[in-house]
């Protein structure tokens, strides 16, 4: 009787250890499935919530205020990449970026005071910008890449 | 013994929860611990240079968990620059609040100026040590950005040599952290007679440094972007 209880014990024991172990797996699955998760590609936000992103993140990126005038195209990142003179590696698509992911570009004249790091030429004083250009994915919202224009650039498309 | 299995189990479930409570609690210690420094209009940098003919350069950032104190941003990159007209490609590891690193706080980041606007690319990645390289092709004249070994970008900059390499540390307001990021094993890309190799930078010099920045001496293809 003494044998067959400590048998028993020893059962239960391992179960609470099976339990507990497998409580703690299940949770570290739960971790690393949020920490990777890559939920298949939401429809594309509207225009209205990606201008109001756009706007929000040259904000935040360094326009000031509201723009002045402002002009956005809708595109594919490949086309966003080729049009400025680049293109997407072979191995971007593992960082989530695609020549197909579509994109929302938009150009904002204003005020704007870059808050981001940029490389400036030392001991100069810094270039009067006058328009930034945000492009977000489409899909998330999220911004990919911008650019701070001064004076003498050119626009990628005309902004009235 | 039944309720002894649950109270075993309601136990581990309790010590892991007393854990993630210690763990958000001590990182929101380490988050409200502030410095007593003003914000000041403008960029502050920790840089090292050295001015010779290359084309394209490559280094290993050391990530750390370094506080903004509610400034805006840490940047750590490699950059290659021709100095006129004014040109330059840059690669490195990025950290900010602004949320422009595609919904994250951290990202590998490019800039470029290739006679026109400034360009910035927020390439979403891991927390962890990664080797930022760019490297010019000679075939189509553009520079090619790779990620540790990932090739993720390419981009025509307009100019096709440096006149200098570039690295170190930029901070946003003069408020945020550099706290001794490393950058070793420091590369520039050599071109002899239509052949591009890497090469050691062996040795650098000051370039700019914006007080209370530095860099600290590691070796010479390293160094420390020092700050508070």
């Amino acid at each position: 009787m003494k044998v067959q209880l400590t048998a028993k014990s020893n059962q239960n024991q391992k179960l609470v250890l099976a339990l507990f172990a497998l409580a703690v797996v299940a949770l570290l699955a739960l971790g690393w499935t949020q920490m990777n998760a890559t939920a298949s590609e939401p429809a594309a936000l509207d225009e209205a919530t990606l201008t109001a992103k756009s706007i929000s993140f040259a904000q935040k990126a360094g326009l000031k205020g509201m723009p002045k005038a402002q002009k956005s195209v809708k595109m594919t990142l490949g086309e966003w990449a080729k049009l400025g003179k680049g293109g997407l590696g072979t191995d971007a698509g593992k960082f989530g970026l695609t020549p197909t992911l579509p994109v929302f570009v938009m150009v904002m004249r204003g005020e704007v005071v870059p808050t981001a790091p940029i490389e400036l030429p030392p001991d100069q004083p810094e270039p009067k910008y006058i328009a930034i250009v945000m492009v977000l994915n489409a899909n998330t919202g999220a911004p990919i890449t911008w650019g701070y224009a001064d004076q003498g650039d050119k626009l990628p498309f005309d902004v009235p | 013994m039944e309720i002894s299995i649950a109270r075993m189990f309601w136990l581990g479930i309790l010590v892991l929860m007393s854990g993630s409570i210690l763990y958000a609690t001590t990182g929101s210690r380490i988050q409200a611990d502030t410095l007593n420094l003003t914000p000041q209009v403008g960029s502050h940098n920790a840089q090292q240079k050295k001015e010779l003919v290359n084309y394209g350069a490559r280094a290993l950032i050391q990530w750390k968990k370094l506080n903004l104190n509610d400034g805006r941003f840490s940047y750590h990159r490699v950059a290659t620059i021709q100095a006129a007209p004014w040109r330059f490609v840059e690669f490195g590891w990025w950290k900010n609040s602004l949320g422009l690193c595609s919904g994250t706080n951290t990202c590998a980041y490019i800039v470029y100026n290739a006679g026109g606007l400034d360009y910035s690319i927020a390439i979403p990645m891991t927390r962890a040590d990664h080797t930022y390289a760019f490297q010019y092709n000679p075939n189509d004249g553009e520079y090619y950005f790779y990620l540790d070994d990932a090739y993720v970008w390419h981009q025509d900059a307009n100019f096709l040599s440096g006149t200098r390499v570039a690295a170190g540390g930029e901070v946003g307001l003069g408020v945020e952290q550099m706290k001794d990021v490393h950058i070793s094993n420091l590369l520039y890309i050599k071109n002899n007679a239509g052949v591009f190799s890497y090469q050691d930078w062996n040795g650098y010099v000051d370039y700019q440094q914006d007080a209370p920045y530095s860099n600290t001496d590691g070796g010479p293809n390293d160094f420390f972007d020092h700050g508070p």
